[in-house]
């Protein structure tokens, strides 16, 4: 591989090395907590 | 363009490493939709075109994963090297994958509006501003579009026809695509899912294929010292028979220095095929053979054995106190130079 080649290689990896995780755990803990759905009203039936 | 197309030159070797691969993709995806509905929520369970999406698509993110870990991984142990030499049949397979879960999300989200699937797909979704809801999609279009792109140009006759180096800097747009990946399963499948074993398996993917290529870059090659106007390469009785060394002058691109019947010669480091290390192959048949695909060269003048044509810079070099001194000015390509006798 040519020097220009391996140098934006290292570069590139450098900071791919902390964005990646950055991005999957940023994501993880900005996940809303609890139920996202709705709650289900449940009708009585008819009497 | 002067190139002739050949769609593929197959070999038995490439027959066998595309029929693992196949193989391999065919199983997973078996494996996936067989064992996925016992794992899903008893209240919330998916339809089978959900199902179908998330097998492509996760097959789709382990087999570009792997594609990024060859390079890296050969680098750091020469085992890998048989998994590089058709990288490309494996980067065009990844796409067909990756099409696949595409259509099967275009299919099933986007059939049912108002409007045509495209355009539900680009404007049914502007909640840029938010993580949760985020349109997620836009990321995995950027993704397949890329790889769309390097399936098309992943051929000997646009390597020829591009240059290596434009080449190669066209191929390095898959880390964009890669980054682009990681965020559409982030912003998507992550936040819907409960399972932990999606969040933890993308964990193990991106920090592996991030170590693997820091890993292999940090394995710096050492500058060799000027003396007299020649570069002193160390002792020839360093150098293997049949085997290679790479030596690096200052501001320059590496030479590659061989041992062949106690006799030796230098070219360029770098293959004319996709730029592979020359130095880290070996000579067989009386030819320097490239580790990366197997391209071969002759010792004396750099030039491929016929049919081929490919040719290398060579180098003048000899032998004084037992130290290889090579001329740091490189011959033109294919230029005949007598080898050095080791005494």
């Amino acid at each position: 591989m040519r020097r220009g080649h391996r140098k934006t290689h290292r570069v590139i990896w450098l900071v791919l090395a902390g964005v990646l995780p950055a991005i999957v755990l940023l994501s993880l803990a900005l996940r809303p907590v609890g139920p996202t759905e709705g709650p289900q009203i449940q009708l009585a039936p008819p009497k | 363009m002067t190139e002739r197309y050949v769609p593929v030159g197959w070999n038995v070797t490439k027959i066998v490493y595309d029929a693992i691969a196949l193989g391999i993709v065919g199983v997973y995806i078996s494996v996936f939709l067989w064992i996925a509905p016992s794992f899903q929520h008893v209240t919330l369970p998916l339809d089978d075109y959900t199902m179908r999406m998330n097998a492509f698509g996760t097959c789709a993110f382990l087999l570009l994963s792997m594609i990024l870990s060859i390079g890296p991984a050969a680098r750091l142990d020469p085992r890998f090297l048989p998994l590089l030499y058709n990288r490309r049949h494996l980067g065009v397979l990844a796409t067909a994958v990756a099409a696949t879960h595409a259509y099967a999300a275009l299919d099933w989200y986007f059939s049912y509006g108002p409007y045509n699937r495209f355009e539900m797909l680009l404007r049914g979704n502007t909640s840029f501003f938010q993580v949760h809801g985020f349109p997620f999609e836009v990321f995995g279009m950027f993704a397949l579009l890329v790889m769309l792109l390097l399936a098309a140009t992943s051929h000997d006759f646009w390597l020829r026809f591009l240059t290596p180096p434009a080449w190669k800097g066209l191929h390095m747009a898959l880390y964009a695509a890669y980054l682009a990946v990681v965020a559409h399963i982030s912003l998507g499948a992550l936040q819907a899912s409960a399972n932990p074993l999606l969040a933890v398996v993308t964990g193990l993917c991106v920090v592996g294929v991030a170590s693997l290529h820091v890993a292999a870059s940090r394995r710096r090659t050492v500058e060799a010292p000027i003396v007299d106007g020649w570069i002193d390469a160390g002792p020839a009785s360093a150098i293997v028979e049949n085997q290679g060394i790479v030596v690096t002058p200052p501001g320059a691109e590496s030479i590659a220095i061989f041992r062949h019947g106690g006799r030796l010669s230098a070219v360029t480091n770098l293959c004319a095929h996709q730029n592979g290390p020359l130095g880290e192959g070996r000579v067989f048949d009386g030819c320097i053979t490239c580790p990366w695909h197997g391209y071969q060269y002759r010792l004396e003048d750099g030039r491929a054995p016929a049919p081929f044509t490919e040719t290398l810079a060579t180098f003048r070099l000899r032998v004084v106190d037992g130290h290889i001194m090579v001329d740091p000015i490189a011959n033109p390509p294919g230029t005949f130079v007598e080898p050095a006798t080791v005494p």
